[in-house]
């Protein structure tokens, strides 16, 4: 098979979660096997999410493909990094990026690994980082199983990606993911993104959503904040606080193309 | 419609569309429709330049007798020069006319021919009397310019009412540094 046209597999990793598509390729890409494993028993930190995805793995469905990996914003850190003149190279820009992200977070992002966005120069720039020891874990897990890891995302950048569609072009507005024990929202402006946050929330969904629509009735009440549009997974939807016309539901409008569609939409209905 | 965010911690870049892959295709065959037409002209290029050079050594060939005729006739001259520059004229020359000048003008120098061939000269000249042209002879023998003068020939002038001499004398000239 031609590496153009492996199969690709697509990797949803959350806390005792972990969700899997498996993508034939071609012209037209087909669903050839998904599972969504949840296991609550599980622990709650990043090993135990990768002790459910090895689980799996050991099934054989899974190997011989591209793989792409999406991990919960509750292990994903994340920064908005202003544009520098006096920054000429990419390697500075990252380490600009590592610094800012130092302060805000602390030492202790020794350990971690920091990405940042491409944007036009004179645009600020999104800057994310994950554990490396669970970066490198996945690298391991992808070389056992005979499969090629070639992305791996944030939700929130994962998310934003499949949304970007239906989102306002020009105006600035918020986007907000939510998934169990964590929501993560960026603000786009004009020209790029100018905030970002990451939080942890409980498991009272109905509070959080409440929240959440508080926030949104700010948001648009500020000329400068626009309208909040939010991600949410399908078995949320129920719990949608009423009147809540300051929020934008985001639902399915059109059916999943590429593996991280599929795996998002296996995301959303799955929770 | 909202850029992507282009942040990935595996520097993975987007799988490969349907329309890139086309767009790819697109590319790669107008690509090559230019190498083909590139070498092609490469091609007949070279061929054009080939029946340039052919024709130039036409060219070439129909002048060259001309040249070669003319290149031969300057280098007859350019030997003949130079071998005249290399015969000792000026001495030569003097001595003649200072011989004479010790007849008192008895003996008049009519020729000098040179023989580059055998490397001597011929001088003609006319004389009173035979006694004057052999004493010319002689007084030649002294010279520096010639070695081992040699009265050839003489007859008296008969169609002359004072009955001169005339007679012809040759020796080889010598090579002064």
């Amino acid at each position: 098979v031609s590496p153009l046209w492996r199969d690709e597999v697509g990797i949803y990793l959350a806390q005792r979660r972990a969700c899997l598509v498996r993508m034939r390729r071609g012209v037209r890409p087909t669903l050839a096997a998904e599972v969504d494993h949840a296991d609550p028993a599980a622990a709650a930190g990043w090993e135990g999410a990768l002790t459910l995805l090895e689980q799996q793995m050991n099934e054989g469905t899974w190997s011989d493909a591209r793989v792409r990996v999406v991990l919960a914003d509750h292990w994903v850190r994340y920064s908005v990094v202003p544009w520098s003149d006096a920054l000429s190279s990419a390697g500075e820009r990252l380490a600009h990026a590592r610094e800012l992200m130092s302060g805000i977070f602390g030492a202790e992002m020794s350990d971690w690994t920091v990405s940042l966005s491409e944007a036009p120069p004179g645009s600020s720039r999104l800057a994310s980082a994950v554990p490396t020891a669970l970066l490198q874990a996945l690298k391991d897990a992808a070389l056992r199983h005979r499969q090629k890891l070639v992305s791996v995302q944030p939700q929130l950048i994962a998310a934003y990606n499949t949304w970007r569609h239906v989102l306002p072009a020009a105006t600035a507005a918020w986007f907000v993911t939510v998934e169990e024990g964590s929501l993560a929202a960026l603000r786009m402006c004009g020209d790029g993104i100018d905030r970002v946050h990451a939080v942890r929330i409980g498991l009272d969904w109905a509070r959080e959503l409440k929240r959440l629509q508080t926030f949104g009735r700010l948001a648009s009440a500020s000329p400068t904040d626009g309208r909040v549009y939010v991600d949410l997974p399908a078995a949320l939807r129920t719990l949608r606080p009423e009147g809540s016309a300051d929020l934008e539901w985001l639902d399915e409008p059109n059916p999943p193309l590429t593996t991280l569609h599929q795996l998002e939409h296996l995301r959303r209905r799955a929770a | 419609m909202r850029h992507a965010i282009q942040l990935d911690f595996a520097g993975g870049r987007p799988a490969l569309s349907l329309a890139g892959g086309l767009l790819l295709a697109v590319g790669v065959v107008a690509a090559s429709v230019v190498f083909l037409e590139y070498h092609t002209v490469a091609q007949h290029r070279a061929g054009l330049e080939l029946k340039l050079a052919a024709l130039a050594r036409a060219d070439a060939l129909a002048a060259a007798p001309v040249e070669t005729l003319a290149d031969a006739r300057i280098a007859v001259s350019a030997e003949q020069a130079a071998t005249d520059l290399a015969t000792p004229w000026t001495l030569l020359l003097s001595e003649l006319e200072q011989a004479s000048k010790e007849t008192q003008g008895q003996v008049a120098v009519l020729g000098v021919e040179p023989d580059h061939a055998k490397h001597n000269v011929r001088v003609s000249a006319e004389a009173r009397t035979l006694s004057l042209a052999l004493a010319y002879v002689e007084r030649l023998q002294t010279s520096r310019s010639l070695s081992y003068p040699m009265l050839d020939r003489h007859e008296m002038r008969a169609d002359d009412a004072q009955h001169p001499v005339r007679f012809e004398l040759s020796g080889a000239w010598r090579d002064l540094p």
